[in-house]
């Protein structure tokens, strides 16, 4: 049986899945809503079971708040718990300031547990923040992925392409397909064309008219990242969206794990243990 | 499991490079494996009438597997609907499943007011209305007034669902008339919750093709923690049940 195949059937697929956007615990704030059922990181890994999803990568819900030292205890917490199932981002808030920046980069780079670092850029800041660019920096030593949010080309993709030039070693994970809509995927789309070091992350992709199969045509399936943005949102939409598109099944394989995987080989953050 | 897709378009109107043609309608839900299909024809949108019998076309010669939706205009005498006499006379004769309207784009308010005409036709009738523009509070704040004015009017609403639990929920549980597109219900556990604290009854399986492609919608449902009937309430029983209870005989 094929991918789609399984996945019309509703069942549950046997290969490697790493949903490489999350955020764990409930956020109830501006809109958000969470059935209370999946609303804690065991109802997020019920979801995940019904789908065959292996683990994920973290910045739990208090980055919301831009509370850096709770995110990254709550990741180590939770990864703790759940070995195997979840994995962390190291959380920068440059509202935090700079010593707690380095304080954050410094406890959990140590932590096999956490295998990148991830910006909640736009509404947290720009990509030319001093805070930002010190953990960018950061990331470019440790060759290690970097998750940055953007949403409606806020940070804009001129500014997360300049980053990723300046930060060669680094693997730029641009978050939500570019930034939500067809428009950002395509403005996205030529950066990715010269700058290698540039991936999308495919998450809340509910407005996007491309169908993901349109996105491999834009900028190759070696570039994309699976990600579910758990639990803002339910993960069963996206993985429909890859796991039923017109994608080969190796594609989908390297979209829903070994992409990522293959960053993290000569990162010098932790590893993804399937 | 039947699937009828109750939110789809035809025509080249919608600029998609995915099909314009009804044959191109029938490959995308092949590809999907959905058996049916409620759709419209964009060109409606430009020159009512004839769009509408070109969908009434589609449908007839589809073999069962496109079912017609009239887009109204309330500006027209005839509201839109081709052929002869009365609004009520044409749609006897063509017999829509569903018809749809554009208050945002066609600028105006949808309420009891400004839409009278059609939720009139819609109550006499027991005719599915979809209504699709923005669900803003002004919107929402007629809603109600329009579901109790008229509560044989089925009104269903477009990828609702989304980050709008305030919303929805109050109108499940107040408002018996209206009915939910799932396609975009990505709040986390929405549909378990939904259909535990709600039922099923009101949820409708939509895709928007040629715009969007059904693959995001049938992981949510396919892959939801209900029961079997509910999962097929929703891929098309649903539909069905409002298709089946439209009064063009009476």
């Amino acid at each position: 049986m094929t991918i789609k195949e399984k996945a019309l059937k509703g069942l549950p697929l046997d290969i490697p899945i790493i949903d490489a956007h999350t955020h764990t615990g409930p956020k109830y704030r501006r809109g958000w809503h969470q059935n209370p059922d999946y609303a804690n990181v065991a109802g997020q890994l019920k979801l995940y079971d019904l789908l065959g999803i292996d683990c994920c990568v973290t910045a739990p819900h208090p980055l919301c708040d831009a509370m850096s030292v709770l995110t990254n205890e709550t990741a180590a917490r939770e990864a703790e718990l759940f070995p195997g199932r979840v994995y962390g981002y190291i959380y920068i808030a440059p509202s935090n300031g700079m010593d707690i920046c380095r304080e954050n980069l410094r406890r959990y780079s140590k932590n096999p547990a956490f295998v990148g670092i991830k910006f909640l850029s736009g509404y947290q800041g720009q990509c030319d923040d001093p805070v930002y660019r010190y953990a960018a920096d950061f990331a470019n030593e440790a060759r290690c992925p970097l998750l940055l949010h953007t949403w409606a080309d806020n940070p804009s993709t001129k500014s997360m392409a300049k980053l990723a030039q300046e930060h060669p070693d680094l693997s730029l994970l641009i978050a939500h397909q570019g930034g939500g809509k067809a428009a950002d995927t395509l403005r996205t789309a030529p950066y990715m064309k010269d700058i290698p070091n540039i991936y999308l992350e495919l998450c809340g992709s509910l407005h996007n008219t491309l169908s993901f199969s349109d996105i491999a045509g834009l900028v190759g399936v070696d570039r994309m990242i699976f990600g579910t943005d758990a639990i803002d949102l339910d993960p069963r939409f996206d993985f429909g969206r890859l796991a039923i598109s017109d994608l080969p099944d190796d594609a989908k394989k390297m979209i829903f794990a070994e992409n990522y995987l293959r960053l993290l080989e000569h990162s010098q953050l932790g590893k993804i243990q399937l | 499991m039947y699937f009828i897709d109750f939110n789809c378009a035809i025509g080249e109107p919608m600029r998609s490079e995915r099909y314009s043609t009804a044959e191109g309608l029938l490959q995308w839900l092949d590809k999907y494996q959905i058996d049916c299909a409620l759709a419209y024809h964009s060109e409606a949108m430009r020159e009512p009438e004839m769009g509408n019998a070109l969908m009434a076309q589609a449908a007839a010669a589809s073999g069962g597997r496109l079912k017609t939706c009239f887009v109204l205009n309330p500006s027209l005498e005839s509201l839109g609907i081709p052929g002869e006499g009365t609004p009520l006379e044409r749609l006897k004769k063509h017999r829509p499943s569903a018809v749809r309207i554009f208050p945002g784009e066609q600028l105006y308010p949808f309420d009891t007011f400004y839409a009278e005409e059609i939720l009139t036709l819609c109550q006499q009738l027991r005719l599915p209305l979809i209504v699709d523009c923005p669900y803003d509070n002004v919107f929402l704040t007629q809603l109600p007034q329009v579901c109790r004015a008229y509560p044989d009017v089925p009104i269903i609403l477009l990828r609702f669902l989304y980050n709008r639990s305030r919303q929805y929920m109050p109108i499940l549980r107040k408002l018996p008339n209206v009915y939910l597109d799932m396609s975009t219900h990505i709040d986390v556990g929405g549909m378990e919750e939904v259909v535990r604290r709600f039922g099923s009854e009101h949820l409708l399986f939509g895709s928007g093709l040629p715009v969007y492609e059904p693959s995001g919608a049938l992981g949510l449902l396919l892959y939801a923690q209900i029961s079997d009937a509910d999962r097929e309430n929703i891929a098309s029983g649903n539909f069905l049940r409002l298709e089946g209870g439209i009064r063009y005989d009476d």
